[in-house]
């Protein structure tokens, strides 16, 4: 109830302010200070890299491609995410507190993450650990 | 095609992309890591978690406060 609440007020704030700027701030100091006081977890198996190159590889070409738009103009031939979401962020409320939900939930979900250990391979590493 | 299509569906191949490495992640066994693998592996040490979340916090704060 008080994200829902926070993310009702936080869309309020028009974007480009500092307000909007500043309301961003609480929750990546509440998200870091749990985070950080979470212990740092046993060495597990590792992820073998083969099973990683896959993200990596797409992460990094829609990287690029969004890094090749913003370099170039105009902005209208070489859309970026953010001008392609921007005609709703900046002017629909509703828009903004469903991204500040979604924005709370992704954090919470890394959060989450952090603690020890929540998948099979983890708990396994764990217990060859012991 | 203009140049502005062109754009939007190297996006639209990105997201699906994700979309598919999502899907085959779920398979077992799978050659790809799952998201949560990956997040797990990601902040198993404190300073992987900052560096997660000020990624985090930058698509929260580009999209919700650098849009306009």
């Amino acid at each position: 109830m008080v994200a829902v609440g926070y993310a009702a007020v936080a869309a309020l704030f028009t974007p480009l302010t500092w307000p909007a700027m500043l309301a961003t701030l609480p929750p990546l100091f509440v998200a870091g200070w749990v985070a950080l006081r979470l212990p740092v977890r046993p060495i597990g198996p590792g992820l073998r890299r083969r099973r990683v190159v896959p993200w990596l590889a797409v992460v990094a070409a829609g990287t690029i491609w969004e890094l090749v738009a913003l370099v170039r103009s105009p902005r209208a031939d070489y859309p970026t995410i953010s001008s392609i979401v921007s005609p709703l962020a900046g002017t629909q409320w509703w828009f903004r507190f469903a991204g500040y939900l979604l924005w709370f939930a992704a954090g919470v979900w890394l959060v989450r993450r952090s603690r020890p250990p929540l998948t099979a391979a983890g708990a396994r590493a764990v217990g060859a650990d012991r | 095609m203009t140049v502005r299509t062109v754009f939007l569906l190297g996006y639209v191949v990105v997201g699906l992309a994700l979309t598919g490495l999502v899907l085959l992640s779920q398979r077992r066994p799978s050659p790809v890591a799952t998201v949560t693998e990956l997040a797990e592996a990601a902040t198993r040490r404190r300073v992987g978690r900052v560096i997660v979340l000020l990624v985090w916090w930058w698509i929260g704060f580009h999209v919700l406060v650098r849009s306009a």
